[in-house]
C-alpha cells in the first residue's frame, strides 16, 4: 500500500513536470504559428485588400488553436461586432486553449487594436512591427525554452523521488 | 426590399429608431428610398415624394424634435459597412460609396485626402446616405422590341436624371439580352458588363446580388475604358453594358468596341437627348451614329417613367421618335405597374 502511495507521488509530480515542459514547448510553437498567421494576414490585407472576416477565415489553415481563434473573430464580425471589442471577447473566451504569457497576450491584443482601422500601408507597418516583436521573443526564448522544458521533465520525477525520500 | 434589409448596418440605437419608424412609415404609403445620417443633424428618411424626420421613439416628427445623429452613429455605420476593414474599402471610399449585399449603396462624405491632386481616400466621415435597392424583376420585352432593329439588338443609350431608374433598366435589359426574350423574337446574347461601381450586378465578395442572366460576364470594380477593351479581347461578347458614361477615354473605348462588331448598351445622365448631344464626351458617339437608340427616362410618374425612345441613323439624325410615357416601376407611389398605363 505504501509502495503504491510513493509510486503515485512520483508519477504525479513527474506528470506535473512533463505538463510544465509541454507548456513551455507549446508556447514557442504557438508564437511561431502566430508569426506565420501574421505573414498570411499581412498578405491578405496589403496585397489582397481582403475584408477582415474573409481574411480571418482563410487563416483557419494555421490550425488549432489559432485557426479557431481567427474563426471566432470572423464570426463575431459577421454578427455585426466591431473589431476591437470582438477581438478582446475572443481572447477572453479562448485564452485557456493557449500557453502564452501575459506579455505575449499584450502583443496579440495590440494587433486587435490596430488591424482594420487604417489604410493598408499603415496596417502593413503595424503587422510587420508586431511580427518582428513576436519573432524576437521567439528567438530569445528558443534556447532557454528547450533547456527549461528538459529541466522540468526531469524535475518532476526527481522532485517526486525527493519527496518520497523526505517522507521515508 | 426596404428598411429591414439595411437596418443591421446601423448601430443599435439608430437601428431601434428605424425599426420603430418602419411602423409609422408603412402608414404613409411611401416606400423608403434613402436613409441619411449627418453628424449634428436630424435622422432623415427619404420616401418617394417627401422626407421624414425620425424621433428616438420612431415617430415621424418635425426636424427640431427628431433624433440627432452623433459621431458615434456614423462611426458604427462605417465600421459595419466596411466590415471593420478600412483597407478593403479604400477604393470605395475614394469613389465615395460602399456597395452592400443586395445592391444597396452607402454614399459617404467626409474629409477628402488628396495625393498629388487625386483623391486617395476620405477620413472623418460626417455623412452617410443609404440608398435602398429596388427589386428589378419585371418584364421588358416591349422595350426590347422597340430598341431592336429587326435583326437583333442595336447600340442603345439610356438617358435619365439621377434617381430615375436608369441602372435598374440597364440591369433588366442585360438580363433580357442574356437570356433572350422569345416573345419579341430576341435571341440570347453573350453579354459583358463593366461594373465600375459594383452597382449593376451589386457584387459582394465575388457574389452578384442581382440576376443578370445566364450568359453574362461581370468585370467588377474595373474602370470602364479598360474593362471594355478587356472584354472585347477576352470574352467575345455580343453586347457590352456600362453604366454612367462620362470620361473621354470611355467614349473612345465605346467607339472602338462598336467598330469591333460589339453592340453597346450604356447609360448617362441627362434630361433629354438634346442635353446629352451637347456634352463634348457624348457628342461624337451620337454624331457618328454609334448609338442608334436613345431611351429617355424621367421621374414624372415615379422612377423609371419611360418618356421617349429615339431612333437615330448612322449620322446621328433622328429617324423616329416614339412617345411612350409608361411607368417601368412596379409598386410605385401611384401603384402603376410596368406596361399598364
Amino acid at each position: 500500500m505504501v509502495l503504491i502511495r510513493y509510486t503515485i507521488i512520483i508519477i504525479g509530480l513527474g506528470w506535473l513536470g512533463l505538463w510544465r515542459a509541454s507548456v513551455i514547448r507549446k508556447r514557442l510553437k504557438q508564437l511561431e504559428l502566430f508569426g506565420h498567421a501574421l505573414s498570411l494576414l499581412d498578405t491578405e490585407i496589403f496585397w489582397g485588400m481582403t475584408p477582415l472576416p474573409v481574411a480571418f477565415r482563410r487563416l483557419q489553415r494555421t490550425g488549432f488553436p489559432w485557426g479557431n481563434f481567427f474563426l471566432g473573430v470572423a464570426e463575431g464580425l459577421d454578427n455585426g461586432g466591431q473589431i476591437g471589442e470582438t477581438w478582446r471577447e475572443v481572447v477572453m473566451a479562448q485564452k485557456s486553449y493557449f500557453c502564452l504569457s501575459d506579455s505575449d497576450w499584450e502583443l496579440v491584443n495590440r494587433l486587435g487594436d490596430c488591424v482594420g482601422r487604417t489604410d493598408r500601408h499603415e496596417q502593413h507597418k503595424q503587422v510587420v512591427l508586431i511580427r518582428e516583436q513576436i519573432q524576437g521573443t521567439e528567438e530569445s526564448q528558443r534556447t532557454d525554452a528547450e533547456r527549461q522544458a528538459r529541466m522540468w521533465s526531469y524535475f518532476g520525477f526527481l522532485g517526486g523521488i525527493a519527496v518520497v525520500i523526505a517522507i521515508l | 426590399m426596404g428598411l429591414k434589409d439595411v437596418e443591421k448596418w446601423f448601430g443599435q440605437d439608430i437601428r431601434d429608431c428605424l425599426i420603430r419608424a418602419d411602423v409609422f412609415l408603412a402608414k404613409t404609403n411611401e416606400s423608403v428610398e434613402e436613409i441619411r445620417l449627418r453628424i449634428g443633424c436630424p435622422l432623415l428618411v427619404r420616401g418617394m415624394t417627401r422626407d421624414f424626420f425620425v424621433a428616438g421613439d420612431g415617430r415621424l416628427v418635425e426636424p427640431e424634435a427628431a433624433r440627432r445623429v452623433v459621431e458615434a452613429d456614423v462611426g458604427q455605420v462605417m465600421e459595419r459597412v466596411t466590415l471593420s476593414s478600412m483597407h478593403a474599402a479604400e477604393e470605395s471610399l475614394r469613389q465615395g460609396f460602399v456597395t452592400l449585399p443586395g445592391g444597396h449603396r452607402v454614399g459617404v462624405a467626409g474629409e477628402v485626402v488628396l495625393d498629388q491632386g487625386c483623391i486617395r481616400t476620405q477620413k472623418n466621415i460626417a455623412a452617410v446616405n443609404f440608398r435602398i435597392a429596388k427589386d428589378p424583376c419585371r418584364d421588358i420585352g416591349f422595350l426590347l422590341k422597340q430598341i431592336s432593329n429587326g435583326r437583333g439588338f442595336d447600340h442603345t443609350l439610356i438617358v435619365s436624371p439621377p434617381r430615375a431608374g436608369k441602372t435598374t433598366l440597364l440591369r433588366l435589359l442585360v438580363k433580357g439580352l442574356s437570356n433572350g426574350v422569345p416573345e419579341v423574337a430576341l435571341p440570347p446574347h453573350r453579354v459583358g458588363v463593366v461594373d465600375e461601381r459594383s452597382e449593376i450586378a451589386g457584387m459582394w465578395l465575388g457574389t452578384a446580388a442581382y440576376d443578370l442572366g445566364w450568359r453574362t460576364d461581370v468585370l467588377d470594380k474595373c474602370p470602364k475604358k479598360l474593362g471594355i477593351e478587356m472584354l472585347v479581347r477576352t470574352m467575345s461578347p455580343d453586347v457590352i453594358a456600362v453604366d454612367e458614361l462620362g470620361g473621354a477615354g470611355e467614349a473612345e473605348a465605346v467607339r472602338e468596341a462598336a467598330r469591333c462588331g460589339v453592340k453597346m448598351l450604356a447609360t448617362c445622365h441627362g434630361e433629354s437627348l438634346d442635353d446629352v448631344a451637347v456634352r463634348s464626351v457624348m457628342q461624337p458617339l451620337l454624331d457618328r451614329g454609334v448609338f442608334r437608340r436613345v431611351v429617355v427616362l424621367s421621374r414624372r410618374r415615379g422612377p423609371g417613367t419611360l418618356e421617349k425612345v429615339h431612333q437615330l441613323n448612322d449620322r446621328g439624325l433622328m429617324v423616329q421618335d416614339s412617345m411612350t410615357q409608361r411607368s417601368m416601376v412596379q409598386g410605385s407611389i401611384r401603384g402603376v405597374k410596368y406596361g399598364i398605363d
